[in-house]
């Protein structure tokens, strides 16, 4: 790991402002822009320091342009107790551009593939430069329970949802595997 | 830190990473474009040329439109055009005028309007890269003493889109967009009759993504925040189909202070350029 927050993440009370991190990291990262390691620095220091509920997210430990991100299936749905993994790799010039968001865990959902790809659109035409790791793990998790089905990328968890929840609810356990830790990306 | 991030694609590497890696790849990917962001002044003539063997309605008009207007800039087309043509054009209309006092007015203009980003409850470190663009570049115009050396600063500035660089001209655009949306949202009453159904949020949460382009009412919205107090006019040029030998010519007045400068913006559906007039031409 050669960006900065090595020496800090276990160490929140005293832990470093999100300027300070900056700051700290400067000189260290030759081939990243600037600007997009300052700004990841300071989600992940968010991140760490007010972490929203059912919501976690860290970066790899080679790259800070690629995290490992873990979001809680919601209450009253059919992902309720189920927790998902996924990957999110950065552009260099995040945030004018979104980051590739892709499921590790696998998952049975209307607008998830069985690769792991998400049909939405703030991940796609609707990005937008406030957006942020946190407000893109919201959305997802809100996803889980509210389904687009109006453009499923998998048309029959479209239809079960709709018209079979009891089926669906089975397919959601039946495709639901939980990750080894060495197989995280 | 690894610069390509193939590094960290190890043995473990399955068929999905791979395929994530090359969608990475292809979603950054950014067509190569000859031009600059902002060009340097071209002869009008050439649009003309554009439409030689075009729609005779455009041979018209464009050999109209070189008559009143010599010269004008190609503003790249990535969905930033009209923000970029309105924010380079008024500071390039600011340091024509030649008074350094108008450009610490419009840094503190700028500043004063920050305070939409602040009460916006949007975190701050979304933001401050932005602001910090945005005053960098009005520092350096102020502390640049001469007329064309500020004049290459701000071409520079506004041509400079690398990542590593410090005057970003990303930022600085990004700065403007959220500040018309801002400004917007603060004061619905004014905008909610030009917005599509009335819904300035629906309005604004699409004039908020990354490549949506500036239309009337955002135009009217910068004009309002940033250059009508600065005594700036703004002029759009329409060329269209519409019925005439000559562009339709739009003007948007400051509301007080008068008239010291005029931006004027060359528009083709979907698209802002810049123009200048010819000295004695008709305004």
């Amino acid at each position: 790991m050669d960006y900065a927050m090595e020496d800090t993440q276990n160490s929140a009370p005293g832990a470093p402002t999100a300027h300070e991190s900056a700051k700290l990291s400067s000189g260290t990262t030759q081939a990243t822009a600037q600007s997009v390691t300052k700004r990841l620095q300071s989600e992940l220091m968010t991140l760490m320091l007010s972490p929203p509920p059912g919501i976690s997210a860290f970066p790899s430990a080679t790259s800070l342009l690629s995290w490992t991100a873990t979001i809680a299936g919601p209450e009253r749905t059919p992902y309720e107790n189920l927790t998902f993994k996924l990957s999110l790799e950065f552009p260099s010039n995040y945030p004018y551009a979104a980051p590739t968001v892709l499921f590790r865990t696998p998952i049975y959902h209307p607008n998830v593939d069985f690769s792991g790809r998400i049909c939405l659109d703030i991940l796609k035409d609707k990005w937008s430069a406030v957006l942020n790791v946190q407000s893109v793990l919201l959305s997802l998790q809100s996803l889980l329970g509210e389904p687009n089905n109006a453009s499923p990328l998998n048309g029959q968890a479209a239809e079960f949802w709709d018209h079979n929840p009891t089926e669906f609810k089975r397919q959601v356990l039946l495709r639901h595997k939980d990750l080894e830790d060495d197989e995280e990306c | 830190m690894e610069d390509t991030g193939h590094n960290h694609m190890d043995k473990t590497t399955s068929r999905d990473e791979e395929l994530a890696e090359q969608r990475r790849l292809a979603g950054e990917y950014v067509p190569a474009y000859d031009g600059l962001l902002v060009s340097q002044k071209l002869s009008t003539e050439l649009i003309h040329e554009e439409y030689a063997t075009g729609d005779i309605a455009y041979q018209v008009k464009t050999s109209n439109l070189s008559k009143d207007f010599g010269f004008f800039r190609k503003i790249r087309g990535d969905g930033n055009c009209g923000f970029r043509a309105f924010y380079f054009g008024l500071l390039e209309v600011l340091i024509e005028l030649g008074d350094e006092n108008l450009l610490k007015a419009q840094k503190t203009r700028f500043n004063e309007v920050n305070g939409l980003l602040v009460r916006s409850g949007v975190d701050s470190i979304i933001w401050e890269d932005w602001v910090e663009a945005t005053n960098r570049l009005l520092n350096l115009l102020i502390s640049t003493k001469h007329k064309e050396e500020r004049l290459e600063a701000l071409f520079t500035a506004f041509n400079n889109e690398d990542d590593m660089s410090d005057e970003h001209s990303r930022e600085l655009l990004t700065h403007l967009r959220f500040l018309i949306s801002y400004h917007i949202k603060e004061n619905p009453e004014q905008y909610k009759h030009f917005v599509p159904d009335g819904s300035i949020d629906a309005y604004c949460s699409s004039l908020e993504t990354v490549s949506a382009e500036m239309d009337e009412v955002s135009l009217t919205a910068a004009h309002n925040m940033l250059s009508s107090a600065a005594g700036i006019n703004i002029e759009v040029l329409y060329l269209d189909r519409s019925i005439g030998n000559s562009v339709t010519r739009h003007k948007w007045e400051p509301e007080k202070e008068k008239v010291r400068g005029v931006i004027t913006m060359l528009f083709r559906p979907g698209h802002y350029d810049l123009a200048y007039p010819r000295e004695n031409a008709p305004s």
